[in-house]
């Protein structure tokens, strides 16, 4: 290759031409008009001189209006050559033995470059050069990106120094990068932008596609599609893309197993045989409001290429709609008159009821046909509607007469599964109402005891006493601090409650008599909660009957703490974010590996208002190691005067993870957890079967041909290309003339001569 | 003898010494407190004593329903703050009653702007007094600025517990109830048929009045029409729920389908 440099000037004037003519008739006019002015002089030296000074500065005049430019141009005089690019992916390293696509890919490229006039390449995340072909066969098929957007660009910036005769791409065609963003599946022609680039390299790109002899055999979890948002218990479709390859016609199934937050939702069974790619509906049910990532995972087969392609996340918010509501009353009281008005008050509460209408002694009393009595619907509402409700109500239930029992496997899986269940007391529930012994029992806050002495009910009025827990608890708090609330339930009574109950380890007891029998009591049930309040005369703070707060003569007072009492209540066991003091905000998308992972954190007292300088305790839990109760054992930043705070971590692995952050407020620990997935970074292991679908596409838009599996035995077919030495652009120098300081004094300089002359010659 | 007199003695001054700690013992207020159970007040303004035909009507819910109310029926001045005690009030007449206090009508207002309800009945012998009428609506319209409106034939009330076509009680002077809607339900239900004349009862056990034009069928027309409107106040558009309706249009009376 030489180097050849070109000099010559370059004109800058760019007026149309009636202006440059105008110009030169108005420069001849000058000239004219000196002429007629000077004639008179006799001497035709002096006559001549003059006119020669107006004329050149005329002259140069005209040279600056033109802006003349010197220009040195540099050229590089090189021959065509062919470009070969190998793929240097990770995927390129599948395959067995000799039959790996690399070892493949090195064999056509030393059968290309044996022609000589090849630059060699490889490509990964980028055009990385390669001086030899030994020194490509050393290289690691190991890049965790396949960029062919990469390479289109590299090599039409190489153009400059040397024109290209073709183009050799030797690929398994698994683009990762731009390409193949642009150009997504289905997809029959290229896009402007890759064709714009192709066109650069003005050669045209042949692909020497390298598939495998045989399938490797994989199952690959494509993608997650799913809506970005939800309602709490409204069922949302999730599509599963699956590719199945090298499995043949093999019977049996695939194992799909789809996750919320790391917890198994739903299993299907999916037949392997079938189309490479299907996709697989499934239905998923959101519990709770906030940020649920879902993952979709096939149980690896046997004797799978990788692995790591067998599950993949996406993230969805869950917002709460309606709440729905299914009270279950053992009879009409006005504990139930008053919560039916409190719910139905509600226009946000979707509100379904059952009460137990006649007596079991009515029998002979009441028909059917008579009256408006309809069956209690068991089955319908156990079986086939539970999971629908966002909370269930029993007021007073009594559990016997009912066959409840065949159905508390539902209720117990319901609450197991994130359901809601508030107790309401009465002499027909509890120890009155038989539910000693049974499976209610079990999920209840309390224990209830066996044949009490007493029938499980102590009637009369019941003073209240709130414990240090109650106090601050959000289901409880009725003031705007714990110790304003401690002052109002004891202002109130009830008037009867059940008894020989004891409250049940892990639960927590709220509100006691002053002997501490249980009153008021919340637990958790698997990822259920449970509320129970004993007794059946909250009603008399909705109607503003509460004895002892009569004498404050404030009726209303005792009916907003019968609102806020059952909002919170609600609230709590639905684990509204809204009532949590402390709250936590994930990244509602996979954050991908290596990148930093941000966790906000608002931090409130019971009043609302913002809790700083509060320090902060955090763990990383990984799902699959999950425990109940997981310790944050990490030192946090602590609560700024806005009660927020912001968690970092860095260096997380692939996978899913609870966050879980800690505080303490007013004595209390407050705590809160959402799940979070840090997405593999390896996304060339996303895709592994080979496809020369994007191949094709560039080579039928660059005029190029696609070769299966090896270099073409004849060598490619390079277009007819003159073999002389072409020359490529390699600098250009511009240096403006017209404004040079020599220009100005020179016209300076023919000025002030004329000027000299015209009075020493005694003209004006 | 002396044995006879120590006895006494000792057992008069023990009784003297007991007798404060055991009337001690006794809640003050026991009466006045509000229970979980059903209770029907009447009001003390009444110009006749409802509490026969009040403890016949809970004996009948006792008897049809799974309602828990107790017999017992408490009179209570409607001026008194303990009518919070007793959200169901019975108030019945048979001729112009003694004009409501004004504290009497600020204290029915929050009882019945708060969930309470308040059940008036015509008690005329022959036919419905005219100034128990009058009264009615005169003190009713101080209490709430609203005339009384005819309750609709397909309202809730009529099928609330039982299919009722008519509001019969003793006499069937008129077919309709009257009622006042506070807050989207009826506050106030007024019968003019003197529903607690076909209620009550006898101190031997048998009903005390013969019930006209219909006899013992309107009888036990008068106690569904009673069970309907305690169990309207305890349960209000319950039988209104969507799944209810939907029940009962696939199960008209004489049309049951599987």
């Amino acid at each position: 290759m030489t180097e050849v440099w070109h000099d010559h000037i370059e004109w800058a004037l760019s007026w149309p031409w009636s202006a440059r003519i105008g110009v030169l008739a108005l420069a001849l006019a000058i000239v004219g008009l000196t002429w007629l002015n000077i004639r008179q002089i006799r001497s035709w030296r002096r006559r001549a001189v003059l006119l020669g000074l107006r004329a050149s500065t005329v002259v140069v005049l005209l040279l600056v209006l033109a802006q003349p430019s010197w220009v040195s141009v540099s050229q590089h005089l090189a021959s065509a050559r062919t470009a070969v690019v190998v793929d240097r992916s990770a995927s390129m390293a599948l395959g067995k033995g000799d039959a790996r696509r690399w070892d493949r890919a090195l064999q056509a490229a030393k059968a290309l470059t044996g022609e000589g006039a090849a630059d060699l390449y490889s490509f990964g995340e980028g055009l990385e050069p390669a001086d030899s072909w030994q020194e490509l066969a050393r290289r690691r098929p190991d890049a965790q990106r396949s960029n062919l957007d990469a390479v289109l660009r590299g090599l039409a910036a190489q153009r400059r120094m040397a024109p290209w005769k073709a183009v050799a791409v030797i690929s398994d065609g698994l683009d990762n990068a731009a390409v193949r963003a642009r150009n997504p599946m289905g997809t029959t022609s290229l896009d402007a932008e890759t064709v714009s680039e192709l066109r650069q390299l003005q050669a045209p790109l042949h692909a020497i596609y390298v598939d495998d002899p045989e399938p490797v055999r994989d199952v690959a979890v494509a993608g997650v599609r799913v809506s970005s948002f939800g309602y709490t218990r409204t069922y949302v479709p999730v599509a599963v893309d699956i590719e199945v390859s090298g499995l043949g016609d093999a019977g049996g199934s695939l194992t799909l197993q789809l996750s919320d937050n790391g917890k198994a939702m739903v299993t299907q069974q999916v037949p392997i045989a079938g189309p490479a790619r299907r996709t697989v509906e499934l239905e998923f049910q959101p519990l709770h409001v906030g940020t649920h990532i879902l993952e979709a995972a096939v149980v690896p087969l046997p004797d799978e290429v990788t692995v790591a392609n067998n599950r993949a996340q996406v993230g969805m918010r869950v917002v709460r709609d309606r709440t729905r509501v299914l009270h279950l009353a053992g009879h009409p009281s006005w504990d139930t008159r008053f919560l039916r008005s409190h719910l139905k008050g509600n226009t946000a509460v979707d509100l379904v009821s059952f009460y137990v209408m006649v007596g079991q002694g009515a029998g002979g009393m009441v028909s059917a046909e008579d009256t408006t009595l309809m069956p209690f619907p068991a089955k319908e509402i156990f079986e086939d509607s539970l999971s629908g409700f966002d909370l269930v109500i029993l007021q007073d239930f009594p559990f016997g007469p009912f066959n409840l029992e065949q159905y508390l496997p539902q209720l117990a899986q319901y609450l197991q599964a994130g359901g809601a269940m508030l107790v309401l007391g009465g002499p027909q529930s509890l120890g009155a109402g038989g539910y000693a012994g049974t499976a209610l029992a079990d999920l209840l806050p309390v224990e209830v005891a066996r044949s009490p002495s007493d029938g499980g009910w102590v009637g009369g009025a019941q003073k209240l006493t709130v414990t240090p827990i109650g106090a601050a608890h959000p289901a409880s708090l009725l003031g705007r601090d714990a110790q304003e609330s401690t002052a109002i339930w004891q202002k109130h009574r009830l008037v009867g409650r059940n008894s020989a109950l004891r409250p049940r380890q892990g639960s927590h007891l709220l509100v006691t008599d002053p002997a501490g029998e249980p009153v008021l009591a919340v637990g958790e049930v698997g990822e259920g909660r449970t509320a129970l309040l004993a007794s059946d005369s909250l009603w008399m703070w909705a109607f503003g009957a509460d004895v002892d707060a009569e004498g404050d003569s404030n009726r209303e007072l005792q009916r907003s703490h019968y609102h806020r009492l059952f909002e919170q209540l609600s609230a709590w066991l639905l684990r509204d974010p809204d009532l949590e003091l402390l709250r936590i905000e994930a990244p509602g998308e996979p954050v991908p590996e290596g990148k930093p992972l941000t966790i906000g954190v608002q931090l409130r007292d019971g009043a609302g208002q913002p809790k700083s300088g509060v320090p902060l305790r955090y763990a990383l839990v990984p799902l699959s190691q999950l425990k109940a109760d997981a310790a944050a054992d990490r030192s946090g930043p602590s609560t700024d005067a806005r009660g927020q705070a912001t968690l970092h971590a860095d260096g997380l692995a692939a996978g899913a993870y609870l966050a879980v952050v800690e505080a303490e407020v007013d004595g209390r620990r407050q705590r809160a957890s959402a799940a979070v997935v840090v997405a593999s970074s390896h996304i060339e292991a996303a895709q592994v079967q080979p496809s020369d679908r994007l191949l094709q596409l560039l080579a039928r838009a660059s005029l190029g041909t696609v070769y299966a599996g090896r270099a073409p035995a004849g060598g490619l077919p390079l277009p007819p290309i003159d073999r002389r030495d072409t020359a490529a652009l390699a600098d250009k120098q511009h240096t403006d003339l017209w404004s040079r300081p020599e220009v100005l004094a020179l016209l300076v300089a023919l000025l002030c001569g004329e000027w000299f002359l015209r009075r020493r010659w005694g003209l004006a | 003898m002396s044995w006879i007199c120590k006895v006494i003695v000792s057992r008069w001054l023990a009784t003297a010494l007991l007798a404060p700690a055991l009337l001690a013992a006794i809640p003050a207020r026991a009466a006045e407190l509000p229970t979980a159970s059903v209770r029907i007040a009447w009001l003390k303004n009444s110009t006749i004593d409802p509490s026969s035909a009040i403890e016949s009507w809970v004996q009948e819910v006792r008897l049809r329903t799974s309602i828990q109310a107790e017999p017992r029926a408490p009179a209570v001045r409607p001026e008194d703050p303990t009518l919070f005690h007793f959200p169901l009030l019975y108030w019945a007449g048979d001729r112009a009653p003694p004009r409501l206090s004004d504290a009497a009508v600020a204290n029915l207002r929050q009882h019945l702007s708060t969930g309470g309800t308040l059940i008036i009945d015509n008690a005329g012998r022959a036919e419905a007094s005219g100034a128990f009428d009058a009264a009615v609506r005169r003190e009713l319209l101080r209490i709430f600025p609203q005339p009384l409106q005819k309750v609709p034939p397909g309202h809730v009330i009529f099928r609330s517990f039982y299919r009722l076509e008519q509001a019969l009680g003793r006499r069937a002077d008129s077919r309709d109830l009257e009622g006042l809607r506070v807050g989207g339900h009826f506050a106030v239900l007024y019968t003019r048929n003197d529903l607690q004349g076909a209620l009550a009862r006898q101190s031997i056990g048998g009903f005390a009045m013969a019930v006209v034009p219909g006899g013992e069928t309107q009888r036990e027309a008068a106690i569904r029409l009673a069970v309907n409107l305690l169990m309207y106040a305890l349960c209000l558009d319950y039988k209104d729920d969507h799944t209810h309706v939907l029940y009962l249009l696939r199960h008209r009376r004489g049309e049951e389908s599987p």
